[in-house]
């Protein structure tokens, strides 16, 4: 991949979740997990985001924030969900009166990362996999 | 009364968790702010009483992904006292290492937080960077990162060899140098020092009438801790000083957090000098119906769990986290405020809204008026208000 072409910029959702992935992703962009690898920056907005990280079960409050911030990012678009219990099926909090979850039940989604919370290294994995597939879709054009 | 209205959130980079706050501003200046809380809810009390005692271990755990062992152990204490259980030495004292170790690595993620929002970045990452140290030796105590799991009823999962002890010795000291560094640092930064002095004070008279705690209420010159106040778990059994502040600002509140960092570290060394014992409890208990509390000291202040104990799983849970009691503050720190302070106030009390959150009461009749209210704002977002 060519080191000057533009970064893709991912941008981070919390569905609801206990915080602790977000905590982890954090750990993996600005410690020793070294994102100078990976072809990406955060950005504060869905808007301008190619990448977006969604956290947690989503629930009847976020519901509609949730999508409409997804619909916002640019095509073409990648959703990551990570959180191994509850980003992925719910998890520790399947029963709930308040989730309305899985997202994958109502979005699409292009990766899963599993474990809870996620572990960083996994996170510069999963985002190193969603930059190969965008590099291939753009240079496919 | 205000002639603009900022809202922030629900999504919204200054503070990654999910709330709404309104911010009315006249003149620049702030004069009220409103919350709207909701985001984060997952119904964790209700989950829980539909789960045997062992399992809301792990789900009151996952409440908050910073302070989870403070709900693990506050949740153990109250079937403890249920029980009549109660954890020997050496397994207080492993408790006692976890929770201090916590505790560092909360306060250098809130002081990174701060740091990168006064744009100070090279503090934030330095912080970061310490604060791997202590998830290091966590990792290595209880195979996690985050969410140890490190309570059972009347003592804990894992014990600890020579090895990790000498570890944690030798690390968390470089933490304490790297927090006095940091500490000087900050101190001798005029724009790092100004910028926080007298911004959202609060002064004792008020904490005290509206019911802050830990090192908010700290900073604003109360001396409370319930390591102190309610002797819990090892802590009556070793020397530590609560850290005060008179000054009720965010800078008190600043220099409370890193001076407890050092203070922890001290708690860690005395912790580590423990007698040979089994440390480990039961796994599974079967309660007599009892009510009974638990006060945790956690990174954030006063954690507190009311348990209705049934036979096999809770008849209610009730939990009661340190960000619930620091938001009533929060009206009275920021309103007169010049509206960037407002931010600064609502770091400083180091939310926590995945903590708060869960809190929310929801019946039929309350959930409805939410919801109405939830599409009164999307409405407003939708004629461009927001």
């Amino acid at each position: 991949m060519n080191e000057k072409e533009e970064k893709y910029k991912v941008n981070y959702i919390d569905a609801g979740g206990c915080n602790g992935c977000y905590i982890e992703i954090i750990a993996a962009l600005y410690t020793k997990y070294n994102p100078e690898k990976i072809n990406i920056e955060m950005v504060g907005s869905p808007g301008q985001a190619d990448i977006l990280i969604v956290t947690g079960p989503v629930n009847t409050r976020n519901k509609e924030d949730v999508l409409k911030d997804i619909k916002k990012a640019q095509e073409p678009k990648k959703i990551m969900v990570v959180g191994g219990g509850c980003g992925i099926s719910e998890g520790i909090f399947k029963g709930s009166y308040n989730t309305r979850g899985p997202l994958d039940e109502l979005e699409e989604v292009d990766l899963y990362l599993p474990e809870c919370p996620v572990k960083p290294q996994a996170v510069i994995e999963g985002l190193k996999i969603l930059v190969e597939e965008l590099n291939k879709e753009r240079n496919g054009k | 009364m205000h002639d603009t209205k900022i809202p922030l959130g629900a999504f919204h980079p200054l503070t990654k968790e999910p709330e709404q706050l309104k911010i009315y501003v006249k003149d620049k200046k702030v004069m009220d702010t409103e919350f709207f809380l909701g985001y984060n809810h997952r119904g964790i009390e209700k989950i829980a009483e539909n789960r045997t005692y062992d399992k809301v271990l792990y789900l009151v755990e996952r409440i908050c992904g910073i302070c989870s062992n403070a709900h693990n152990s506050a949740f153990s204490h109250a079937v403890e006292e249920s029980a009549g259980l109660e954890a020997n030495e050496r397994a207080k004292k492993i408790r006692g290492i976890v929770a201090e170790l916590e505790r560092i690595q909360s306060h250098l993620l809130w002081l990174g937080t701060q740091s990168h929002y006064l744009e100070h970045d090279d503090l934030f990452k330095q912080a970061m960077t310490d604060r791997e140290t202590s998830l290091d030796l966590l990792e290595k105590i209880s195979g996690k990162r985050i969410h140890y799991g490190l309570a059972e009823f009347g003592g804990v999962k894992t014990d600890m060899n020579k090895e990790t002890m000498k570890e944690i010795e030798k690390k968390t000291d470089v933490i304490e140098e790297n927090a006095k560094d940091i500490y000087e640092e900050v101190m001798s930064r005029e724009s790092y020092v100004d910028r926080l002095k007298g911004v959202a004070k609060l002064n004792k008279k008020k904490a005290r009438e509206l019911g802050v705690v830990g090192p908010v209420a700290r900073a604003s010159g109360i001396k409370m801790d319930n390591r102190k106040d309610n002797e819990y778990d090892a802590y009556p059994l070793v020397d530590f000083e609560v850290i005060t502040d008179k000054k009720g600002d965010a800078l008190a509140r600043t220099e409370v957090r890193i001076k407890e960092i050092m203070e922890s570290n001290r708690l860690i060394n005395q912790f580590l000098e423990m007698p040979d014992q089994n440390p480990r409890g039961e796994t599974e208990v079967t309660l007599e119906e009892k009510r009974t509390t638990a006060q945790i000291e956690a990174p954030r202040g006063e954690n507190f769990h009311y348990l209705h104990a049934g036979e096999r799983t809770p008849k209610r849970l009730s939990i009661r986290p340190p960000t619930y009691a620091n938001f009533m503050a929060l009206p009275e720190m920021t309103i007169g405020e010049r509206i960037k302070n407002a931010p600064l106030a609502v770091i400083s009390i180091d939310p926590c809204f995945s903590c708060a959150d869960r809190a929310l009461i929801v019946n039929t009749e309350t959930q409805e008026e939410k919801l109405k209210d939830f599409h009164d704002i999307i409405e407003k977002n939708e004629k461009g208000e927001r």
